[in-house]
């Protein structure tokens, strides 16, 4: 007993050289992690990276610029679609009933407009929405960075949008 | 145990030590940089990207001390080769799914854009990397120098 674990002690397995040497880079990654002030947070914010979105994303400034200027046409994606709270002149366009959707409104949406589509917060649910548009011929598409959520952060106006039009 | 199979097998270890040294410098000052060259990869979930953007060059920090001073020489080859493998199957699947991105192997900003080159680059590390294991040599390693303390 004494013997083998004397040899083992001697001559480590290369598995276990390198489960010590996993063992040193947790270490020392976990130590740098707590120690240094430029550690990137624990969890990636998808949005940040923003990598499979199929659209651009639009900032919340730029969107109310673009809200003010009255040019753009604001698409809500949002799958629970309620008609309170959303942007004012939105239409409600989901992916699930994207066809539906469109047809309702057809006739104040045309493929050259300029759209900024927008969900309650992440982006990424919204850019299914984004390929159904550019699917359609839709050019200028673009995704509200930070959804609903950010918009009302900066106290872009909310309201119903039952029946608005832009 | 011949001589030249000492100093190959040393220079093998100090060769790819230097390069994986060389490589973590630019990602261990950079963690941002290399989390979105890593993340332009598509091949990492994002729940799991920042812990393997920070680790990364800790790993390759960590085996490159251990390279090159011999210590844990075996492990140390093994995590070598087994990085050195991530590495290839990253690069390949970028050039399968035509991507054009920067492959983040030794600077972070404006690097090396992935490339059939760098295929072939790893595959040598990776065989230099292996060959200590052929020429079955420890010699100037502190593993052996440990050994002969006891």
């Amino acid at each position: 007993m004494t013997a083998t674990t004397r040899t083992r002690r001697v001559h480590p397995t290369p598995v276990t050289e390198a489960l010590r040497l996993v063992g040193a880079i947790l270490a020392v990654g976990i130590v740098t992690w707590l120690v240094r002030p430029d550690r990137l947070p624990l969890r990636a914010d998808a949005e940040f990276y923003a990598l499979d979105l199929p659209a651009p994303l639009v900032s919340v400034d730029e969107a109310r610029a673009a809200y003010d200027e009255g040019r753009h046409v604001f698409i809500d994606t949002r799958p629970e679609a309620t008609l309170a709270n959303a942007i004012p002149g939105a239409f409600v366009i989901r992916a699930a009933s994207f066809a539906a959707d469109l047809d309702a409104v057809r006739e104040f949406i045309f493929p050259e407009d300029p759209l900024i589509l927008y969900g309650e917060g992440s982006p990424v649910p919204v850019g299914d929405v984004a390929v159904l548009f550019q699917a359609r011929g839709h050019t200028d598409v673009r995704i509200l960075q930070g959804g609903l959520e950010a918009w009302r952060a900066a106290g872009g106006p909310v309201a119903n949008p039952g029946g608005a039009t832009p | 145990m011949s001589r030249w199979r000492d100093a190959l097998s040393l220079l093998c270890r100090l060769g790819v030590g230097a390069v994986f040294l060389y490589a973590c410098i630019d990602k261990l000052a950079h963690p941002a940089a290399f989390a979105q060259n890593i993340a332009n990869y598509r091949l990492v979930p994002m729940a799991l990207l920042h812990p393997f953007a920070w680790l990364m060059p800790v790993a390759e920090a960590v085996v490159a001390v251990a390279l090159i001073c011999g210590w844990q020489r075996r492990g140390a080859l093994i995590l070598a080769a087994a990085m050195l493998l991530v590495f290839m199957v990253a690069i390949a699947a970028a050039l399968i799914r035509n991507l054009d991105i920067s492959c983040g192997c030794f600077d972070t900003g404006n690097g090396h854009a992935v490339g059939r080159d760098l295929l072939i680059r790893d595959v040598v590390l990776l065989l230099v990397a292996l060959l200590p294991f052929a020429l079955r040599s420890d010699r100037w390693s502190l593993d052996a120098a440990r050994r002969h303390e006891r």
